[in-house]
């Protein structure tokens, strides 16, 4: 049996966490630029 | 408003279905706790291939009825399908360092996810590249529908080369607190995987827009439209 490793877990849901939350604010962020360029459009 | 909401819900389910994997499923015979990496590695690849199959869907259907919506539902399929497919490699390699030793390893199941990444980044690469959005529209859908033919390759590749990479396991060889634990990470990936599928087709739709009220011609003075 393998014991600890808790390391590796760890940072694999860290890494989860972030690459969805980073993709998520990137959708935000395309929002908002696209919100301004609609503004700018008028 | 409605977004907020349903965003807090699906994120407390996450968390929820995470603390169900890391605290209440128990650890394994033979791996112990690293086993863990299971409940986020394996939902990433069911969601990532699942959208991708869905992107197969929007590039076939575009091209037989030509609307927008199919392109904009392969676009966003596709870009969300390519970022799990993105954070399934790491996860791997978490993985494999501590049971196999090495962080990677030229594995069919590896490589050929290695190569699924590689090819659905270019697609989204090559759109950035044509201007006419119809032309776009067009060559992605079939080159969508052309570089697919990975994705069932990726999922039988364990079964066809019998190498390092273990096969699909059953449910019934594993504990139901195991099954749970897997069952929720999956779904609830699979909630948020939908939410940003959503925010990003709304988001191709106004820039669509915009582009062709950008692409009009100014209107012109009071005075010369005598």
């Amino acid at each position: 049996m393998i014991h600890g490793g808790w390391e590796f877990v760890w940072g694999a849901y860290g890494l989860t966490w972030f690459v969805l939350t980073s993709y998520g604010f990137s959708l935000w962020q395309r929002h908002r630029r696209l919100s301004k360029r609609e503004k700018n459009s008028r | 408003m409605k977004s907020k909401v349903i965003l807090i819900f699906l994120i407390l389910f996450f968390a929820f279905a995470q603390y169900w994997g890391l605290v209440r499923a128990p650890a394994d015979r033979m791996m112990g706790d690293v086993y863990r990496i299971l409940f986020v590695h394996v939902p990433a690849a069911w969601n990532a291939l699942l959208l991708l199959t869905v992107s197969f869907v929007g590039c076939l259907l575009y091209l037989l009825r030509r609307k927008e919506f199919w392109d904009r539902l392969a676009h966003s399929s596709m870009e969300i399908g390519l970022v799990l497919t993105g954070l399934v490699l790491p996860l791997g390699s978490l993985w494999a360092k501590p049971t196999w030793g090495v962080w990677w390893t030229w594995d069919p199941r590896l490589t050929t996810t290695m190569i699924l990444f590689i090819l659905y980044a270019g697609v989204l690469i090559l759109r950035q590249l044509i201007d006419d959005p119809v032309r776009r529209a067009k060559i992605s859908s079939a080159v969508g529908l052309l570089i697919y033919l990975n994705v069932p390759i990726v999922y039988l590749s364990v079964r066809w080369w019998r190498s390092l990479h273990q096969l699909q396991s059953s449910p019934s060889t594993m504990d139901p607190q195991m099954v749970l634990a897997l069952r929720l990470n999956a779904f609830a990936l699979l909630g948020l995987a939908v939410f940003f599928l959503v925010q990003r087709m709304r988001l191709l739709k106004r820039e669509a827009l915009i582009e062709e009220k950008e692409s009009l011609p100014p209107p012109l003075p009071r005075g010369a439209q005598s």
